[in-house]
């Protein structure tokens, strides 16, 4: 791209004040809602390309097991039918066809052994989608099958039933490195956190609290199911279409997978039909890639809403967790132990495991803490990352037991939190430093919502009325890099090369909005180009709330360097120095009023209306790796997202059905980029997690999982959604965020499940401790606690 | 989905000629709502089907006749049910359970007879409708018969129907003055999931005590049936007594099953709190008085 | 998935060990079991045909023999695969015989089933209503051929 080259531009930290923003801040509509609502918006799942082949995935039957002989003779005699895949077939292409974002564990077809039922063997190839699935029924797998093992503690126990005869840790990340060549365990990575001593401090605590939390396997669920789609034309080139979350990561594994330059691989995404994580790192792509290449014609899979449980879900967890606490409800010590069911591959379990791992004591100023976090195969579909990282799951833990202690010690549980809270300037169990975390606001946010200090209703005949809140953190993954072009074409109009993927988060519109914002012109005059190796520059991936902040912070850098470049030629035409240019409404102007659009800009530069000014963006915080023996670091994460939720709820004591009436959230968001957008993503993330709260949970019999389909496995739908829903954005602004504004795509998820087991026990004196809290298994609680225990199952 | 043959015959004859009453693998659709998903999963894969949505008239009116019977074609969509004036006026209980059956893209395409004819003991209405002492004309090439819903339904996905046999007429009796009905919707998952207990129950009263007492029960259940038992204790009295003591009868009599939303014990708990909730919800009302 | 349940048979011990010792005549009782053939000593192989409702399945299973102990007890192991259509039944079976009032002899059994593939992901309610038909249908078969096999002995 030709360009005029200025200094690249390091301003982060001026954040303007609410006043001086034209466009961040700004409700504006979201530049793909006529595309979406009139049904023109492109899917990857509608691609159709001329030659193309339909490939279905034969998956194993058995959860543990060798794979003996693969016959696929009456699959190749189904008229229509083009070609059976094996493992065999893709090692004659790629020497070691493992892949992963962590470890390198996940074969591209099983190569001798399957460690799930859903595993994938053998992909069969037609021109007709329904030959290829009547012919994918017809391959015939024999196994020897192996002991499973399923629940992840067992997997942890020495003696357990061994998933992955080896570990293979990724290149990717370096503090994985020391697992290379581990044998004989199921436990991925142990990841581990000490500071103080927990063990002194239980001893001398004036009340000790125990307990073990748990939670189900659950599924993303994004209604368009996962596809990709290869194509070769010539000799060493492929492109990818793919709804992925991380396309850069693709290119990266696919190039590495074939031992190709990353300029031979082309990925490019369009709209995601939702994504939640279940579209991330690598998943479809490289089957896709090596059935197009040894066909070469191009070849799609797309998996159908069924298929989508046993590609990635979200970890079961064990969490256990004991607390030291003083009589005036000080507490001084916390250990957590947390076991994460990853299934029978890593993905991304063992950063889960990290990442999220050293945020299980909570966010209180505890000063002696051990936490320990253990990525643990089994014989399941595989975990990763679903809208939060793991941060549900554990916040599930230590805010239930929060409540538990503040209740048993008469505290009142919002003042018990208020009195423990990390407030900034405080070190994280870490050693981190906090800053810009707004813990206390957002408890207190949600209190003042709920009228904490005024009398409750507490329902009449079998309703009872209950009500709880809880609030939850997370670090920002790191270290990450973001990379943004903005390029100014000669008429003044732009576009945005960025690679982060609209997933229906509104990213388009977010990065628009502050391309515009620096840029001086108005948002609707932005296009932003959609993810496509080709042509949009590096992004690590969309995930964890990162973008915003990353992405958005290239974003401005890009902007600013292209307005700099526009003000250094309007100068020169102009004959005012550059320190007396303003920027704004697409026209560079002086003082004394006489100004330059941007198109005049380039005319006068290039004699005509030609020419490019291209801004460049890169953004990569600054981060400091944890100790592996203590994870310390004066570092941890380049920003803190802190969500806390209330909600009040009806139980029907007689058969065990909540009700939540009313559910609030408040959402430290640093500043809201576009309010409106911020606010739905808060109540949606809420209701996701109302879902996993109150219902959702993959079932599984042997392995099997014996509700993957839409009609057995629930979503909250609009009849769920509590009668009373509300979110707050918590705004000050983050001094090194663009424009202050933090990710929020997760935030509304922490609270909601302990916030609905809390008003459970205010309701009705009971506790459940795992999850999901269906009508059975409250009643059950329900009728133990009075005596009269339900008749076992 | 494996290939078959789809025929979209114009009249009732042809659509009956096209059934073959020896293979289990020719069937008809209508909305298609709950074929479709086994066939898409190829649990079940069809050599023919033979649609319905080309038959017109008769099979898709909604009437009222003479003497009061309500008479809707087999081919009528539940949104049609939903929106019908004569359905809200001659049985109410249908137009409030229809509001949470399911959702409103599966109304508007599933058919009353496709939601009897499937035999899917999860299904909202069929309880509904046994209260109510409903019949089903069935049409073959050979003639039609009219059967008994408690005679329709025999097991799990399993009827009485023949092979070569349609549903083409569903008929609710009028309801004797004063009765009073009620449908009880226990879900365990989401709000517009089936019915993990689905309790159906009518009465009427007269000199204080309870006539013609029907309590039936579906979802808990292999197929939906009327539970006896209850209903004999629902003649001793009328009062709140009787309701817990009909309640406990339900309890005590129903063969439940366990699924994945709730153990064979907790059905059998739910079929004991519905059917008293069920009662009282129906003596409060003000229907039919 | 688990079915277990109790039939109290008019016949003794020795007789009804013989009979269900038997996978010939044994077979005769299970509902919609063919073709059975011994492949090895302790091993057979059988065509299991089911049919719910409008819906058929078909599996080709393999019973093997795990455990004899004679007028006491017999386990089983049985795998198959459903015919076209991808997936596995793998169940354990076990019989325990005890004497029962007035020299009649009770027979426990207990199967715990699994399916993996498409009908264990979506068929899983049906075959769990159907299986307990079944294990019924199962008991009042064997409780008669095995009662009018033995005659006047019981």
């Amino acid at each position: 791209m030709a360009g005029v080259k200025t200094p690249p531009a390091t301003d982060v930290t001026a954040v303007p004040a609410l006043d001086a923003l034209r466009e961040v801040s700004r409700n504006v509509k979201r530049v793909e809602s006529v595309e979406k609502v009139t049904g023109s918006a492109e899917y990857i799942h509608n691609l159709r390309l001329p030659g193309m082949l339909y490939g279905k995935i034969v998956r194993s039957t058995v959860p543990h097991g060798r794979v003996v002989s693969i016959d696929t003779s009456a699959a190749l005699a189904v008229p229509g039918v083009h070609r059976v895949i094996t493992g065999a077939d893709v090692l004659t292409l790629v020497k070691n066809p493992h892949y992963g974002p962590a470890f390198h564990d996940q074969p591209i077809l099983a190569v001798d052994k399957v460690r799930f039922v859903g595993d994938p063997v053998a992909v069969v190839l037609a021109a007709d989608p329904h030959v290829a699935e009547e012919a994918a029924d017809l391959v015939e797998v024999t196994y020897e099958t192996l002991e499973p093992v399923f629940d992840e503690v067992a997997a942890a126990q020495p003696g357990a039933p061994i998933v992955h005869d080896e570990l293979k840790p990724a290149g990717t990340f370096t503090d994985l490195k020391y697992l290379a060549g581990r044998s004989g365990t199921n436990i991925a990575l142990d990841a581990m956190v000490r500071h103080g001593d927990a063990e002194a401090a239980f001893a001398r605590a004036d009340r000790v609290f125990e307990e073990t939390y748990r939670t189900g396997q659950v599924m993303h669920t994004p209604l368009e199911p996962l596809v990709s789609v290869a194509e070769s034309r010539a000799r060493e080139e492929l492109i990818i279409h793919t709804a992925s979350q991380s396309p850069s990561f693709v290119r990266m594994e696919v190039s590495r997978l074939l031992g190709w330059p990353e300029n031979k691989v082309r990925v490019r995404t369009a709209y995601l039909g939702g994504g939640f994580g279940a579209k991330l790192y690598i998943k479809l792509e490289a089957l896709v890639a090596v059935c197009a290449l040894l066909v070469r014609r191009p070849v799609k899979i797309s998996l159908t809403m069924e298929e989508q449980f046993l590609m990635i879900t979200k970890h079961g967890t064990t969490v256990k967790i004991k607390s030291g606490v003083t009589h005036d409800g000080t507490v001084i010590a916390r250990r957590t132990e947390t076991y994460w069911n990853g299934g029978a591959y890593a993905d991304i379990g063992p950063r889960v495991t990290q990442k999220s791992g050293f945020t299980a004591a909570g966010p209180y100023d505890i000063e002696n803490v051990s936490m320990d976090s253990f990525a643990c195969y089994t014989n399941l579909p595989p975990a990763g990352a679903l809208r939060g990282f793991g941060i549900p799951q554990l916040v599930w833990a230590y805010e239930s037991h929060t409540e538990e202690i503040a209740r048993e010690l008469g505290l009142d549980p919002v003042e018990f939190r208020l009195r423990n809270a990390l407030r900034d300037g405080r070190p994280h169990a870490t050693g981190t430093i906090m800053e810009n975390a707004r813990i206390v606001d957002c408890i207190e946010n949600v209190a003042k919502r709920l009228e904490w200090e005024k009398p409750f209703e507490r329902g009449s005949g079998p309703i009872k009325r209950g009500r709880g809140i809880a609030v939850g953190f997370k670090a920002s993954i790191s270290p990450t890099t973001s990379v943004a072009i903005l390029n100014v074409y000669g008429d003044g109009s732009c576009g945005l090369h960025c690679g982060t993927v609209d997933m229906g988060q509104g990213s388009d519109t977010a990065m628009a909005q502050v391309a515009a914002e620096a840029l001086g012109i108005r948002t609707e005059e932005v296009r932003v180009l959609h993810p496509d190796t080709d042509m949009t520059p590096y992004d690590m991936a969309t995930l964890g709330s990162r973008s915003t902040y990353h992405m958005g912070n290239a974003v401005r850098l890009a902007a600013l360097d292209a307005r700099r470049q526009l003000i250094a030629l309007a100068a020169q035409s102009l004959g005012v120095p550059e320190d007396q240019l303003a920027c704004k409404d697409g026209a560079v102007s002086a003082s004394d009023g006489r100004r330059k659009t941007f198109r005049e800009i380039f005319v006068d530069r290039f004699g005509m209306q030609a020419g490019n000014v291209v801004g460049f963006g890169t953004f990569a915080p600054e981060y400091e790796k944890a100790d592996p023996k203590t994870g310390q670091s004066p570092n941890i994460t380049p920003f803190w997202m802190v969500g806390a939720t209330g909600v009040e709820i009806e139980v029907d004591t007689e058969t065990g059905r909540i009700t939540v009436t009313k559910m609030v959230t408040a959402g430290d968001v640093g500043r809201a980029i576009n309010p409106e957008i911020v606010v739905r993503q808060l109540d949606g993330a809420a209701i996701m997690q109302l879902g996993a709260t109150l219902f959702e949970q993959m079932i599984f019999d042997g392995g099997q999982v014996v509700n993957a389909s839409l009609a057995d496995y629930k979503i909250p739908g609009i009849h769920d959604v509590p009668h009373h829903i509300a979110s707050d954005l918590i705004e000050v602004p983050h001094p090194r965020a663009p424009y202050g504004a933090k990710g929020v795509g997760e935030s509304g998820t922490f609270g909601v499940s302990p916030a609905i087991a809390n008003a459970l026990a205010d309701a009705c004196g009971v506790r459940v401790r795992e999850l999901p809290l269906t009508p059975e298994r409250v009643l059950r609680a329900i009728r133990s606690k009075s005596g009269d225990p339900l008749e076992e199952a | 989905m494996s290939p078959f043959e789809l025929l979209e015959p114009a009249s009732l004859d042809e659509a009956l000629a096209a059934l073959d009453p020896s293979d289990p693998q020719v069937r008809p659709i209508a909305g298609g709502t709950a074929l479709v998903l086994m066939m898409k999963s190829r649990v079940f894969r069809p050599q023919r089907l033979v649609s319905l949505r080309r038959l017109n008239g008769d099979l898709r009116r909604v009437r009222v006749d003479d003497d009061g019977t309500l008479r809707i074609g087999a081919l009528a969509s539940l949104s049609e049910l939903e929106r019908s004036p004569l359905v809200a006026k001659a049985a109410p209980v249908v137009a409030q359970a229809l509001r949470t059956l399911s959702n409103v893209r599966i109304r508007n395409v599933a058919t009353l007879g496709g939601h009897l004819a499937h035999g899917d003991p999860h299904m909202d209405l069929p309880p509904i409708l046994l209260t109510l002492g409903t019949r089903v004309r069935a049409s073959s090439p050979t003639g039609e018969r009219w059967i008994d819903l408690a005679d329709l339904i025999v097991g799990y996905y399993e009827t009485s129907l023949r092979g070569d046999e349609l549903i083409t007429e569903i008929a609710i009796p009028p309801l004797a003055a004063g009765t009073r009905a009620h449908y009880a919707k226990h879900t365990a998952l989401s709000a517009d999931d089936w019915p993990a207990v689905g309790v159906a129950v009518a009465f009427r009263r007269e000199n204080g005590g309870l006539r013609d007492a029907r309590v039936a029960v579906s979802a808990a259940t292999e197929r939906p049936i009327r539970l006896s038992a209850a209903e004999a204790v629902l003649t001793e009295g009328g009062g709140p007594e009787t309701f817990a003591h009909a309640a406990d009868a339900a309890a005590d009599e129903v063969q439940t099953l366990g699924d994945l939303r709730g153990s064979a014990a907790y059905k059998r708990e739910m079929v004991r709190v519905h059917v008293r909730r069920a009662l009282h919800a129906a003596d409060a009302s003000t229907e039919g008085r | 998935m688990q079915t277990s349940g109790t039939i109290t048979i008019g016949a003794q011990r020795a007789d009804v060990y013989a009979f269900v010792s038997d996978p010939q005549r044994l077979a005769t009782c299970i509902p919609g079991c063919s073709d059975l053939k011994e492949i090895e000593p302790g091993k057979y192989a059988a065509v299991l045909s089911n049919k719910v409702a409008f819906l058929s399945v078909k599996f080709d299973v393999v019973v093997q023999i795990v455990r004899e102990v004679p007028n006491e007890a017999i386990d089983a192991t049985i795998t198959g695969n459903p015919v076209g259509l991808a997936g596995r039944l793998e169940a354990r079976a076990g019989v325990r015989l005890a004497d029962a009032d007035g020299g009649a002899t009770q027979i426990a059994y207990d199967v715990d089933l699994g399916l993996t593939g498409k009908l264990g992901g979506l068929g899983q309610p049906v075959f769990k209503a159907k299986s307990e038909e079944l294990s019924r249908v199962f008991g009042t078969n064997l409780k008669a051929a095995i009662e009018s096999s033995s005659g006047a002995r019981a």
